[in-house]
């Protein structure tokens, strides 16, 4: 402690370095609790990944041993807190382990799956931002305009239907009866990969998800700004007789835009965690069509490789977005 | 989520049945093709091989294969001498010697590439995969013994010949010569064994497993007891021996089930411990292998891509260029890459058949199921002991109109479950069970059902078909006077309170269950495999465990001769029973629909709905 006082007092650059491992160790526990109780709840899920692997009719002539047979060689046979135990400690080790549903190794599995949802993710991302800012900006500075309602019906309605029916609505009207995008995929199969084929397929699911995330983004920019809007440094700005575009522009639009840093950062994890109903309907090999299917095998370290992986980077944008915060805001200091 | 059509399995049928040989191949002049042998007159003759030439298309119902003067004069084929006479022998105990060789030779240019619907596959290894739509295309990249064609029956695939002992218990097969895998190595009779010996192994954990441990010497052999499987021999680098514990009437449907089985290359998989095969990369990428179609590229939640085996000496060689099988877990995204060309083929529900009748870029094709969907009812249940409840349940169910209005008229209403194969038909006799609401009741109040008792129907949701019938039946039950919980599961929960959760000595843990699957058309002793008393789940499909003596003798019977007209009487007599005793509530048969883009030249419905590759290396395209 002293140590720490010290090294504090001499060099503040140390105060990040300390925080920062604060924070990343408080998060080891964390980490534990979550992967102990998702273990405990996707074991408590009915059936297992033998009765998940076969028919009723592939049961029943494959016979009572192979399915013990296949138990056993799961491991499946042992108890509770051994297999979370072995989990963890293969986990540990950078072992992420096999899956149960094709026993190949899920390092591979994911890192195949991640290079997808991040071209997906990061499009819609960017294209949610595009859209949010200028449009969040305007409909603040112009409180209770019609633009003002216009924007606000745009946004809760973007909010309240779900995602599914966008995508489908999207597939009948652009795709089967203007024919201006393929239905789905990633990319055209059985011709070479080119940049232009891999945008026409990235152009519906990227904007259905870019709009529903763009929805609550306008939400939040236009009450930050009309919240900023009403501070005193923005009327003093004003009352230096500061041009009204350099008001909004380089005093009131710079802090209303902090908190879309803690909304974006947060909203990382999920995207990379991958959208499960974008990604079925877009037929997109993404994370989120791996977590589906390993839901639904009951392949459990797919399952439990999948959370931990967004419980890691839930903690890390958390951290990430403090830290940005109190880079861009003087007020906000580590302690 | 893969419906249950998927993975049905054709094993446990015990009575010599039909056979019906193609003989694809023109032969010289009066050459006789010989198409189909009753089970009752062992199979015979067929023709030669013809790796060229012939420009008939390959699996042509039999009366058009048989107008042999129309096909060009094949190549000089070696078998064509020993095939020549047709070995007709007495049915039983009789031995069986069939030279065949199906060798298409459809019309169509080469080149050209088709995108059909696929799901994930959990694997593209032959000794591991489960589900149809998996099996159908590794046995067109592999090669198998045997295979299975669009009639249920076995046919010859990898083999020139096989003969069978009087008794049923020796079998020999021999390979085509100058059979090669993709990298240009043999396959041999080696292969084969080394496939059998890791197919047996427990350790290697496959599927294919319980089905050949009626080899001799196979249950020591796959426990490690000994180094060798007793009962099979290699006479020399062609023959393979196998050698069986029992009279198998049935082998053949056997080793040709789950679209046949596969055989590995031994050059490449020999170093890999039986415990390390599914884990190797062979499984996602399997090569080099011997079908018509070899492996090409994966890409996981994409596409598996297979193209054209140009050193394919089995049969003629495939003409399209490349399939690819897309991953596509949602049926309502294929039919929208259907409608828009970027699939070409897939199955297709039946409440979309209409709607894609109508565009003109498509073909649709209906073709009746193997299968039967039923309701199985838990016998174990004390409220269900009473046949009278049963029968209720029957007249209970508006079956014609369900038919009509949720399948759209694509199935038929079935009255037991022996629906086949043609011999067979449907039996006389049998009570139609009629919609009859005041009849239902009338049975009920004779076995005093109470209106309080709750039967719960357990059932998948998420099947178009399911969720719509479910509160139909839920309605009509309760207008007859049972009350009715749906109970709705995801299939690891449903197969483990069906199947697995069951032990010899009680039923699964579940009242009435909504199933759909079997090749009941098959053969009449398919039914077996539910009915029969030594069939309990989980070590057969006899879900409600239901046991009547009689019916055990029957089916027992039914086995044990060959002759159809006898065999007729016996499962008639059967069916009688099964349609009096109900121990299931019967539903229909579903009609299979197939759509396919037009530009797909040579398709033909398979006998499982998924196997939507099995003929394709006649496959040709349009322009």
């Amino acid at each position: 402690m002293l140590l720490m006082g010290l090294l504090l007092s001499v060099r503040t650059e140390y105060a990040v370095g300390q925080y920062l491992l604060r924070r990343l160790a408080i998060s080891i526990p964390v980490l534990i609790g979550i992967t102990l109780a998702t273990y405990v709840i996707v074991n408590l899920a009915p059936g297992d990944p033998v009765t998940a692997l076969i028919s009723p009719e592939a049961a029943s002539s494959l016979g009572p041993d192979w399915v013990a047979g296949q138990r056993e060689a799961l491991g499946l046979n042992k108890p509770l807190p051994v297999r979370y135990a072995l989990w963890l400690k293969e986990v540990v080790r950078g072992n992420l382990g096999f899956s149960l549903q094709d026993r190949q190794p899920i390092g591979k599995k994911i890192a195949e799956r991640i290079g997808p949802t991040f071209r997906l993710m990061f499009t819609a991302l960017a294209l949610a931002i595009l859209i949010a800012v200028p449009v969040g900006i305007l409909s603040a500075l112009r409180q209770y305009s019609a633009l003002d309602y216009a924007v606000t019906i745009f946004a809760f309605t973007a909010i309240a239907v779900p995602g599914f029916f966008l995508a489908l609505a999207a597939i009948y009207v652009f795709s089967l009866k203007l024919g201006w995008f393929p239905t789905s995929g990633m990319n055209t199969v059985g011709k070479p990969e080119t940049l232009g084929d891999s945008l026409r397929h990235l152009v519906m699911p990227a904007t259905v998800l870019g709009l529903a995330e763009a929805a609550p983004l306008i939400r939040y920019i236009r009450s930050s700004m009309l919240e900023v809007k009403r501070q005193e440094y923005v009327t003093v700005a004003r009352a230096k007789g500061l041009r009204e575009s350099a008001v909004i522009g380089r005093h009131a639009l710079r802090n209303a835009l902090i908190p879309l840093v803690t909304v974006v950062a947060l909203s990382l994890p999920r995207l990379l965690g991958g959208t499960v109903i974008i990604e079925k309907l877009f037929a997109w090999p993404g994370m989120g069509t791996l977590a589906i299917t390993a839901v639904q095998g009951r392949d459990y370290p797919v399952i439990m490789a999948i959370n931990l992986i967004t419980a890691v980077l839930i903690v890390l944008s958390n951290l990430l977005a403090d830290l940005v915060y109190a880079a861009i805001d003087p007020r906000i200091k580590y302690t | 989520m893969r419906d249950s059509d998927d993975r049905t399995t054709v094993q446990d049928t015990r009575g010599m049945r039909r056979r019906h040989f193609l003989a694809g191949a023109a032969t010289v002049a009066g050459g006789a093709i010989l198409a189909a042998c009753g089970g009752d007159t062992v199979p015979t003759a067929t023709t030669a091989a013809s790796s060229a030439g012939a420009t008939k298309p390959a699996a042509s119902a039999a009366t058009t294969a048989s107008t042999a003067s129309t096909t060009t004069a094949p190549t000089t084929a070696p078998a064509a001498a020993s095939a020549a006479a047709p070995t007709t022998a007495p049915a039983a105990g009789a031995a069986s010697s069939v030279v065949a060789s199906a060798a298409p030779a459809a019309s169509g240019a080469t080149g050209g590439q088709i995108s059909i619907y696929w799901t994930k596959p959990s694997t593209i290894h032959p000794l591991f995969s489960t589900a149809g739509i998996e099996q159908g295309v590794e046995r067109q990249m592999f090669g198998a013994l045997m295979r299975m064609n669009d009639k249920l029956e076995p046919v010859p695939d990898l083999i020139e010949k096989y003969d069978s002992s009087a008794d049923a218990k020796v079998w020999t097969f021999t390979l085509k010569k100058g059979l090669k895998f993709s990298d240009g190595m043999p396959l041999t009779a080696k292969d084969v064994v080394f496939t059998f010996e890791r197919a047996i192994d427990k350790r290697t954990g496959s599927y294919w497993r319980s089905r050949l441990l009626i080899i001799d010497g196979a249950a020591d052999f796959g426990d490690q007891k000994t180094d060798k499987i007793k009962g099979i021999e290699m006479p020399d680098d062609l023959t393979v021996k196998m050698t069986l514990t029992t009279a198998d009437g049935v082998w053949l449907q056997t080793i040709s089930d789950f679209a046949g089985l596969c055989i590995l290359p031994m050059h490449i998989l020999k170093d890999t411990a039986p415990d390390q095969m599914q884990k190797a990369p062979f499984s996602f990428a399997p090569t080099p292998t011997a079908g018509a179609f070899i492996y090409s590229d994966w890409k996981a939640d994409q596409y598996l891509e297979i193209k054209r085996n140009e050193t394919y000496t089995a049969g003629p060689k495939a003409k399209l260029d490349k399939i690819f099988c897309k991953v596509l877990t949602q049926q309502d995204v294929g039919i929208a890459q259907l409608e828009k060309g970027e699939i070409d083929l897939m199955v297709v529900p039946v409440t979309e058949a209409d709607r894609l009748r109508k565009n003109a870029t498509l073909t649709v094709t209906s073709t009746p199921a193997p299968s039967v969907s039923f309701l199985a009812l838990n016998i174990d249940r004390p409220f269900f002991k009473d046949k009278r409840v049963r029968q209720a349940m029957m007249y209970a169910i508006d079956r014609e109109s369900i038919v009509k209005e949720i399948l759209k008229g694509e199935a038929t209403v079935v009255n037991s479950t022996i629906i086949g194969p043609e011999w067979m038909g449907t039996p006389d006799g049998l009570q139609a069970y009629k919609y009859d609401t005041s009849k239902a009741k009338q049975l009920l109040k004779d076995a005093n059902w109470s209106a309080s008792q709750k039967v719960a129907l357990m059932y998948t949701p998420g099947d178009k078909i399911n969720d719509a019938l479910v509160p139909i039946l839920q309605q009509q039950f309760k207008d007859a006077g049972i009350a009715l919980d749906l109970f709705t599961v995801d299939s690891p929960e449903y197969n483990r309170r069906a199947v697995t959760g069951a032990t010899p000595q009680a039923a699964g843990d579940f009242d009435i269950a909504l199933v759909g699957g079997g090749v009941f058309r098959q053969d009449p002793n398919v039914s077996a495999k539910y009915f029969e008393t030594v069939s309990f789940t989980p070590a057969g499909a006899n879900y409600g465990h239901y046991t009547n003596p009689m019916v055990d003798d029957l089916f027992k019977q039914g086995r044990s001769t060959t002759d159809k007209a006898m065999r007729k009487q016996i499962y008639t007599k059967l069916a009688q029973i099964i349609n009096d005793e109900v121990p299931w509530i019967y539903l229909w048969s579903p009609n299979s629909i197939h759509a396919y883009n037009k530009r797909l030249v040579g398709f033909k419905p398979p006998s499982y709905a998924t196997h939507l590759v099995w003929n394709a290396e006649e496959w040709s395209v349009t322009k």
